[in-house]
């Protein structure tokens, strides 16, 4: 149990720092990619839900120990979006299947771009929903994930063989 | 119907387990029980993710290889005009040395350096901006205080501390908008002012009266009004001067000397009186 929970620990660790220090600053298009939010939709469709509540958990800790944000910010944000794609997987999209995956990655990632810009409008004022600019660098973090959700599916399903098939059987 | 209860009740029991690791976490860290663990955790983790950066930084270079020579080419040609000028400024400088001495300005050297490494960008909180802030690895506990103004290694103004945890920072750029400098233009006229970052991409200096003669690359360095920013560190050169007949103030454009994207190390200036 222990060993369990210290790997978990180790990859949590190690996505989040590919995600702060890495993707943030290599090239403006990786810098769009939301790995933490790609890792917690394969997370909660793999594991089991008090797994995946603790990787939600962990990302929280270490997202608010690094972030200047008011504290409980990113941990409201990382929870209700994990809440989200819970939801999804649950009672939506059960199958588990290549398009479901896609359409949940379009979906958490608005949800968690409209949430993270709704929490700072409330926070800061700063606008966003009239504001040309959103709207591009929210379909710019959809695409930049959505690759990310591909290449991640292939290569757990070639690993793993964890998916249904990738094309819809007529 | 029974089946359908339980599942309710199990997804609510769920819902409350998650509720109650939150509240835990919350807790933990407002009584300040976590922050020896936080602590060790940033501590241990800023080398790694210096390191990680840098290797970034390096990747990116080599996207921009293009870009990069043509840089080269034009770096070349400035570093000729450059070098034409610095025999210039040497001579000048000999003769303000010696006027420095007179005067006992090196007494007064009474700032001093803090090396830091940057770790990570902060996220954009206004999508409009290009850049967002950057994050460096050291903080309250290594003398960094709120306000203090950061270099580069070429003692040009990156930007200030806006915000300062025990082991890390954060750096609000120039060209953010919520960095505002205290300036001058260095061209002889002392014309003072406030510099305004714009959008992540340049800075602005408003309200220069339209009397004043300002010039595309007339030089912009702190004024030295601000409480621990000193006079005369570089800021920018003017790329744009927006002056009309009607108004009473004129406003120039300015462009950062350096490129935010490449910065690895940089200085915090603090004064020892802090």
């Amino acid at each position: 149990m222990l060993i369990k929970f210290l790997v978990n620990l180790f990859f949590v660790f190690v996505v989040f720092l590919l995600n702060l220090t890495f993707f943030q600053s290599i090239n403006p298009y990786f810098g769009k990619i939301n790995l933490l939010l790609v890792v917690l939709i394969f997370v909660t469709a793999l594991f089991k839900y008090e797994e995946a509540v603790t990787w939600t958990v962990m990302i929280c800790i270490l997202s608010e120990i690094y972030s200047f944000l008011p504290f409980g910010f990113l941990t409201i944000l990382f929870f209700l979006s994990f809440l989200f794609i819970y939801f999804l997987f649950s009672n939506v999209f059960t199958d588990r299947s290549f398009y479901s995956f896609l359409v949940t990655t379009i979906l958490a990632t608005l949800f968690y771009e409209f949430l993270f810009r709704t929490m700072i409008y409330f926070w800061q004022g700063i606008p966003f929903l009239f504001i040309k600019e959103f709207w591009i660098f929210s379909v710019n973090i959809v695409i930049s994930n959505l690759i990310v959700v591909v290449l991640f599916f292939y290569i757990i399903n070639f690993l793993f063989n964890k998916f249904n098939s990738i094309f819809i059987k007529v | 119907m029974f089946r359908q209860n339980t599942s309710i009740k199990s997804k609510f029991k769920k819902v409350r387990f998650l509720i109650f690791v939150f509240l835990i976490f919350l807790i933990l860290h407002f009584f300040k029980i976590t922050t020896p663990i936080e602590n060790t955790i940033l501590s241990t983790a800023n080398g790694l993710k210096t390191r990680i950066y840098a290797s970034s930084i390096f990747l990116n270079s080599i996207f921009n290889e293009k870009e990069t020579k043509e840089t080269i080419d034009d770096l070349r040609r400035e570093n000729i005009e450059l070098m034409t000028k610095n025999a210039k400024l040497e001579t000048l400088q000999a003769e303000n040395k010696v006027l420095r001495e007179h005067l006992n300005f090196l007494k007064e050297k009474k700032y001093e350096y803090i090396i830091s490494n940057v770790i990570s960008k902060n996220i954009v909180l206004d999508v409009r901006e290009k850049n967002g802030d950057i994050v460096i690895d050291k903080g309250k506990k290594d003398g960094v205080g709120f306000g203090d103004v950061v270099l580069s290694k070429e003692g040009v103004v990156i930007g200030k501390i806006n915000n300062v945890k025990d082991r890390i920072s954060s750096v609000v750029l120039v060209s953010n908008n919520k960095c505002k400098l205290a300036a001058m233009l260095q061209n002889g006229t002392g014309v003072s002012g406030i510099v305004e970052g714009r959008l992540g991409l340049t800075m602005s200096m408003n309200f220069i009266p339209q009397t004043e003669d300002i010039s595309i690359g007339d030089l912009i360095v702190t004024s030295g009004l601000e409480k621990n920013i000193p006079k005369g560190l570089l800021i920018g050169d003017v790329s744009q001067v927006k002056k009309e007949s009607n108004k009473i103030w004129q406003s120039a454009v300015i462009d950062p000397i350096i490129d935010f994207d490449d910065i690895l190390i940089v200085s915090i200036l603090k004064s020892k009186n802090k």
